[in-house]
């Protein structure tokens, strides 16, 4: 939908504020102004099955939640299956009708992913979106099973070899990358993506993360575009979510206030696996419309750059 | 030492500035055609079509290899009034999603890539041109720059005819 010229100079002043746009302040502004894409229609996923990672906290349940409203099956993937269990009872006190089931995955292991994706994909002969939402801010520098560094193998490796391993099942439907904002700090590292180098900063391994999955997602795109799926990566904004309340206790006790609650942060993820027709593959969004994957120039990627990062990717997660 | 930019620092000529991370000027373009992705990778991973389709490109041959990974192609183009000669080679080349070329010669190294993906029937297609020039040559790069769109336009069309005559 093509929104007015003020509106959408407004909308660019709030994003590139930060403080405004990613805050509770900015999506309700956005909400209120002229052209704000229309919600999906009430029963736009019925009958359809939608999995979700990281479903047992923060952004996760309120995405289950809310692509349960939407009547979609929501599949709540999981590596604490004790906790997994309750966000489900609660999720199903709140929304009795709602089709719930808890399936168990370490994403930050690619072997435990290609289990999960082989009995996920064997019950379900169609599924209509992922949202790799799981997320880690490691406190020390840690590494997955693989030997990767765990913050990009929780938020790219293990979402990329999902995704490979159930392309049949997702013909003709949708992934979304959970990203950040955080991103927009930091520049492609193709040549460090263990960082090894420099001293470990977690916000940092966690920006990096983030920025490669919005680099590599273009690339991805093509792949999966071939089988008519669509994928995007989005950003919540600033939510008070219990990742943020753990890694960044400063930030929140600043920005309290303001934080954006867990249904303000799934708002974008939900609509990106619930509009019709489906958004234009490849994108990142924030507040359910397409943005920049770069504000500053210095983290723009050189193409060796992005070619490099993208055969380290095609070797860690087995892309043939 | 990186320069401090804040988000509302102006579009400076940053790739000239001596110590600063160099952004290249780069240009990126993304088109649809009727045609489906195998053809137009097909088409598009044989560089020496660029004949036809770059408007720059006087003659383009290949020298060496068999359309894949280390294919070379002798270009030569016109840019800016000026002929040179430039050596491609194929970088990457995963069919029908992902084309990546490098040219290089004593004063210019650059990328092309083309990402191609399904779009209804036919295709999207993003094309990407970074350009980075060595010696002497390098100050060249901020008119490269303000030219750029104008050549993306040219190319990009000329492109664009041609992959739909494929459909």
């Amino acid at each position: 939908m093509s929104r007015p010229l003020p509106v959408r100079a407004l909308d660019t002043v709030l994003d590139r504020s930060l403080v405004l746009g990613y805050t509770t302040i900015g999506l309700r502004v956005r909400q209120a102004l002229p052209g704000w894409p229309a919600d999906p229609a009430p029963d736009a996923l019925a009958g359809r099955d939608v999995l979700v990672t990281g479903a047992s906290s923060g952004l996760g349940i309120a995405t289950a939640e809310g692509l349960a409203a939407l009547g979609a099956r929501v599949h709540l993937v999981v590596r604490d299956e004790a906790k997994g269990g309750r966000v489900l009872d609660e999720i199903a006190r709140r929304r009795p009708d709602a089709e719930l089931r808890l399936w168990r995955c370490d994403v930050g292991d690619v072997d435990d992913v290609r289990r999960f994706a082989g009995e996920v994909g064997a019950e379900l002969p169609a599924i209509h979106a992922i949202v790799h939402n799981a997320g880690v801010m490691p406190p020390e520098r840690a590494e997955s099973a693989q030997g990767h560094e765990l913050s990009m193998a929780v938020h790219v490796v293990g979402p990329v070899v999902m995704t490979e391993a159930l392309r049949p099942q997702l013909e003709g439907g949708r992934v979304v990358l959970v990203s950040s904002g955080g991103m927009y700090g930091q520049a492609l590292r193709a040549d460090d993506p263990a960082y090894r180098r420099g001293t470990y900063s977690p916000t940092t391994a966690y920006a990096r993360s983030k920025r490669m999955q919005v680099e590599m997602l273009p690339l991805l795109a093509d792949r999966w575009s071939l089988g008519g799926i669509t994928a995007a990566a989005m950003h919540p904004g600033w939510a008070d979510t219990p990742g943020v309340k753990e890694s960044l206790p400063r930030f929140r006790s600043i920005t309290r206030p303001v934080l954006r609650d867990d249904a303000q942060g799934a708002d974008t993820s939900v609509w990106l696996v619930g509009t019709e027709p489906p958004p234009a593959t490849g994108r990142f969004w924030h507040d359910r419309v397409r943005r920049l994957a770069h504000i500053v120039p210095t983290t723009r990627a050189g193409e060796a750059d992005r070619a490099r990062a993208w055969a380290w990717l095609e070797e860690a997660a087995g892309l043939g | 030492m990186r320069r401090p930019y804040g988000v509302w620092a102006p579009p400076v000529a940053w790739w000239t500035t001596p110590g600063v991370m160099p952004v290249k000027p780069t240009v990126t373009r993304t088109f649809t055609t009727t045609a489906p992705p195998e053809a137009v990778y097909d088409y598009l991973c044989d560089f020496s079509h660029a004949e036809e389709w770059d408007p720059g490109t006087l003659s383009c041959e290949r020298v060496s290899g068999d359309g894949g990974v280390g294919t070379v192609y002798r270009n030569v183009s016109s840019f800016l009034g000026r002929t040179s000669e430039i050596t491609y080679t194929t970088v990457e080349a995963e069919r029908p999603t992902r084309i990546h070329l490098t040219g290089t010669n004593e004063q210019f190294d650059g990328h092309d890539v083309l990402g191609i993906r399904s779009h209804g029937t036919g295709s999207e297609v993003t094309y990407t041109a970074e350009f980075s020039f060595k010696g002497a040559a390098r100050f060249a790069a901020p008119v490269v720059a303000a030219y750029l769109p104008l050549l993306a336009r040219r190319t990009i069309d000329e492109l664009r005819a041609h992959l739909d005559g494929l459909a």
